[in-house]
């Protein structure tokens, strides 16, 4: 069984005195296997911010469905929203939102607190995490003390460190620069060789290439699908590359 | 060229658009000026010279007290617009960066502040102002009422008050133009832009500050603690106010962050959702809350002394007047001993002779129309001894000595059965030692004119022998119906059995006076007639010699009413000031907790969208906003109320010095104060908060986009 599957998502937003309706996602479906590392790529506006609000139960679809773990989390209740994403998913942002008024350490601890666990548990988890990560010797730092990449392979501690059944990556290496993202992307992968399920959305070609798939989104609705098969990140940056162009220029025709 | 109306259209959309900032700061504007127009309509009212009949001083009091009143305000007006505007700007500067990255220059930039400045002038001043004439008329009624004088009729504008503080209020917001003027021309367009989002560093333990403050607040709080009298009260009461202010800024600002620190590194309270948040985010901004927080403590400090200092002073008014003023007219005649033998002609050394003072000073009463219903003499010495005591002569203080007879006047109790030499001690002081069982003491050089630089030459007077204990300490009824001076502790009163001792004591003491009261009622006439009989009786000057009196150095008569007046005068004016400079202090504290709610809430509007997306609940954000806003908010006035306590005994001290001895009165409007203040402040929190909440809660799809 998929650990996600999406199916017929629609979304429609309203503007705020009800004039314009704005279709955002027009009927999205997919389904991602457990272990996965999969990318969504797209242009501004072609939903991708949505569908990931969806899957973070952080925004509801007009109609379809999202069944995590064969759990339709679009009927879970407000109360429990909160403590369905500290224990299932784990996030990573482009900005990091990591919070100024904690160390590192209290960032990466900051789902588990609200987990209620107890304090040697919490540190019994950070010690290798933070060693797999390479920022053991960050941890009493500020975010504001540290580098870009530190402040992101922290936030990606952070999403970690629940063990969630998927991690929601949004635009990841957004913000860094191309030794940060190398070092990130790099480290995507080996987490998800270790069977961690990724699903990433990304501008980015070249974070798009270390996926084992991706899904291009347009105009609200999975346009087109690659999978890696036994492809170097090389090729699959070539390919991206092709059906980006091939999509752009089917835009234009459209129009 | 652009066109003229783009400045005011600018500005106007500007104030606008950051109404949740400007409506407070143009509240504040309003109500100050309404507060100061009072303040200078009651200074020029024409009414209070010719008040009160009888009263010397209303005038003078409503005078002194509205010249105070202004100062205060306007010493407090400044600080507080420039505060209150700093703030403003601070939350603008993105806003002003815009502008200028958008290409308007600084001149520009200067025309849209000064469009801003007028329209807050014009608006603050003018809605200030109607305010304030409006209010006038009430406050007059208040004050007049509180002073119990007669209410006047009419409804007048003071135009001297109109120009004062329009002109102090025109400058002030001028003043606070030229700041914002000389802020953004040395400013930078991208600093301006940046604003306020730099990652602060955080706050670090100093330990001078922590000794400094300790050591202040400790200061304070011992001379509160040890202060023996009034007179020692009044001296340090400055110097203890002053310690505990700095005290309690440098301990706001260091302690509060060591406890929260201590609090961080304890693991197992620290790792829990609830204190997790709340704690880091007080750490986090506590050393810019630590001033804010130490500024609310003061303020609410200050009102509450103020409000329950005053308003048991004038709760206690009633109570004054009849320990001091315990009949309608109250004559007074002196006979001073010091002095000097050789100077002083054989009329000056002649005795008063009571009962032919009493027979002169009644017949002047029936020639001025009135004889008394009721009435009584008192006779008492004031003398101070040189007293053999342990080995050595000391001088004793200040002592009182009444006649068997006047104690039973004062007391009402049967008038003790003494012989000659003998006497009673009301103790209660801690130089009673002196006169238990028996004293004698030094007969003065100036009586005798001899040379005392011979001890062989000393002369004691005869052993005075200890009767008993008078029934009564030296209670409130004794200490006030003398003239035991307010708040001497130190003074002792012996009893003794009659005219004959008190001047055999006099004329033989170092220093001393002699003193007889007549005091007399008069029912049947009103307080205006009485007022009018005393005049009628001092027309014609006295001649005690001739009528037989003996000598009488001094003498005077006071009335009840004039007491009565001159007292509520005192204590009315002065809790309407109290009263109104707390309202006004009051309004500046919960303009700082509004803009702390507001700025922070700003702040914490990232954080709290950060944790939901991570997995934190909307009522467990709730519920760790709320303790922590519960903690800064009421740590302020958990601090007042442990300085209110200290400062209670100090209170108690400097109210003796108006003659007011009640302790379970002040306390009663102590707790009465505070209960009342702690209501308002609930009050306020739960305004402030809820402004904090819907800027923190606000949805994530409308944050997003």
């Amino acid at each position: 069984m998929a650990l996600l599957e999406v199916s017929g998502l629609k979304k429609i937003y309203t503007t705020r005195f009800g004039g314009a309706q704005v279709q955002a996602l027009s009927n999205v479906t997919f389904s991602v296997a457990e272990g996965e590392y999969v990318a969504i790529m797209g242009e501004s506006g072609s939903g991708k911010t949505t569908l990931l609000n969806i899957l973070a139960a952080l925004d509801k679809p007009t109609s379809g469905k999202v069944l995590l773990d064969g759990k339709d989390i679009t009927a879970i209740k407000e109360g429990d929203l909160a403590a369905f994403r500290r224990d299932r998913l784990g996030f990573v942002f482009q900005d990091f939102n990591l919070l100024d008024t904690f160390s590192l350490q209290d960032n990466i601890f900051l789902p588990l607190v609200l987990q209620g666990k107890s304090y040697e548990e919490m540190s019994g988890r950070i010690a290798p995490l933070a060693r797999k990560l390479g920022i053991s010797h960050l941890l009493s730092k500020y975010p504001y003390e540290v580098s870009g990449g530190e402040q992101q392979r922290a936030a990606v501690a952070r999403a970690l460190i629940t063990n969630p059944r998927l991690i929601l990556a949004d635009e990841p290496t957004g913000a860094l620069d191309s030794r940060a993202t190398e070092a990130l992307l790099n480290l995507f992968g080996d987490i998800n060789a270790e069977g961690q399920t990724i699903l990433m959305v990304t501008h980015s070609v070249k974070a798009a290439a270390h996926a084992g798939r991706v899904l291009f989104l347009r105009d609200g609705e999975v346009y087109h699908q690659l999978y890696r098969g036994g492809q170097t990140v090389e090729q699959m940056f070539g390919k991206i590359s092709d059906t980006l162009t091939v999509m752009t220029q089917g835009g234009e025709l459209d129009a | 060229m652009r066109k003229l109306s783009f400045y005011p259209k600018l500005a106007a959309r500007s104030i606008k658009n950051n109404r949740q900032f400007y409506l407070p700061y143009i509240l504040t504007v309003i109500g100050t000026c309404a507060a100061m127009y009072i303040l200078y309509a009651l200074n020029f009212d024409p009414g209070f010279s010719q008040l009160g009949e009888g009263t010397t001083n209303g005038q003078a009091y409503v005078s002194m007290f509205m010249t105070i009143g202004i100062f205060l305000v306007s010493v407090f007006c400044f600080i507080f617009l420039v505060y209150t505007n700093s703030f403003l700007m601070k939350r603008r500067t993105k806003e002003l960066g815009l502008y200028s990255v958008l290409g308007m220059g600084k001149k520009n930039i200067a025309g849209i502040m000064v469009f801003e400045s007028l329209y807050i002038a014009v608006i603050g001043i003018v809605l200030g102002l109607a305010l304030g004439i409006l209010l006038h008329k009430l406050m007059t009624l208040l004050l007049y009422s509180l002073m119990r004088l007669p209410v006047p009729f009419g409804f007048s504008v003071q135009l001297p008050a109109v120009l004062s503080t329009a002109m102090f209020f025109a400058l002030m917001i001028f003043l606070t133009l030229i700041l914002n003027l000389w802020r953004v021309g040395r400013s930078k367009p991208v600093e301006l832009l940046r604003g306020g989002n730099v990652g602060e560093k955080e706050p670090k333990i100093n330990w001078f500050i922590v000794i400094i403050g300790v050591l202040s607040l400790g200061g304070g709080y011992f001379i509160a603690m040890w202060t023996p009298d009034s007179m020692w009260a009044i001296a340090l009461y400055f110097v203890a106010v002053f310690l505990v202010i700095i005290g309690t800024y440098c301990l706001f600002t260091s302690l509060s962050i060591m406890a929260l620190k201590a609090l961080r590194k304890n693991k197992r309270y620290y790792y829990k959702a609830k204190h997790f948040i709340s704690v880091s985010g007080m750490l986090y901004r506590m050393k810019r809350n630590g001033v804010g927080l130490a500024n609310i403590c003061i303020i609410a400090t200050m009102v509450m002394v103020m409000i329950s200092g005053t308003l048991s002073l004038y709760a206690g008014s009633d109570e004054i007047v009849k320990l001091n003023a315990p009949t309608d007219v109250i004559s007074q005649g002196r006979h001073y001993f010091y002095y000097t033998m050789e100077e002083s002609t054989p009329e000056e050394r002649e005795l008063i002779n009571p009962d032919a003072l009493n027979d002169y000073v009644l017949s002047r009463y029936a020639e001025a129309g009135a004889e008394p219903t009721s009435g009584y003499q008192v006779e008492y010495l004031e003398v101070s001894l040189e007293i053999p005591y342990n080995g050595a002569l000391v001088v004793s203080p200040t002592l009182y000595i009444i006649t068997a007879d006047s104690y039973a006047a004062l007391t009402g109790e049967e008038a003790p059965q003494l012989a000659s030499g003998e006497y009673l001690l009301c103790s209660g002081s801690p130089y009673a030692d002196y006169f238990t069982d028996s004293f004698s003491y030094l007969i003065s050089s100036e009586y005798n004119g001899r040379d005392y630089s011979d001890p062989a030459n000393y002369e004691f007077s005869r052993e005075y022998k200890m009767a008993g204990e008078c029934k009564n300490v030296l209670n409130d009824v004794i200490r006030n119906q003398t003239i035991i001076t307010a708040g001497n502790d130190a003074a002792n009163l012996l009893v003794v059995d009659g005219t004959d001792t008190l001047n055999e004591i006099g004329l033989t003491s170092k220093s001393g006076c002699y003193y007889w009261e007549g005091r007399y009622n008069f029912a049947q006439l009103s307080d205006d007639e009485i007022v009018a009989l005393v005049d009628r009786t001092i027309e014609q000057p006295y001649d005690f010699g001739a009528a037989g009196c003996g000598y009488v150095g001094y003498f005077y008569t006071t009335t009840r009413v004039s007491f009565e007046r001159d007292i509520f005068g005192f204590a009315g004016g002065f809790l309407f000031l109290g009263v109104f400079l707390g309202l006004v202090f009051m309004m500046a504290a919960v303009l700082i907790i509004y803009y702390k709610q507001v700025s922070e809430g700003y702040e914490d509007q990232r954080r709290f969208d950060i944790m939901r997306k991570v997995g934190l609940s909307r009522r467990e954000a709730r519920r760790s906003i709320r303790s922590q806003i519960l903690t800064v908010f009421f740590l302020p006035l958990i601090v007042a109320a442990i300085h209110i306590a200290f400062d209670f005994k100090l209170v108690l001290q400097l109210l003796t010095l108006f003659a007011l001895n009640n302790t379970t009165l002040t306390a009663l409007c102590t707790l009465g104060t505070l209960a009342v203040f702690c209501v308002i402040y609930a009050a306020v929190y739960m305004l402030t908060a809820r402004a904090y909440y819907k800027i923190v809660d606000a949805r994530p799809q409308e944050a997003r986009n």
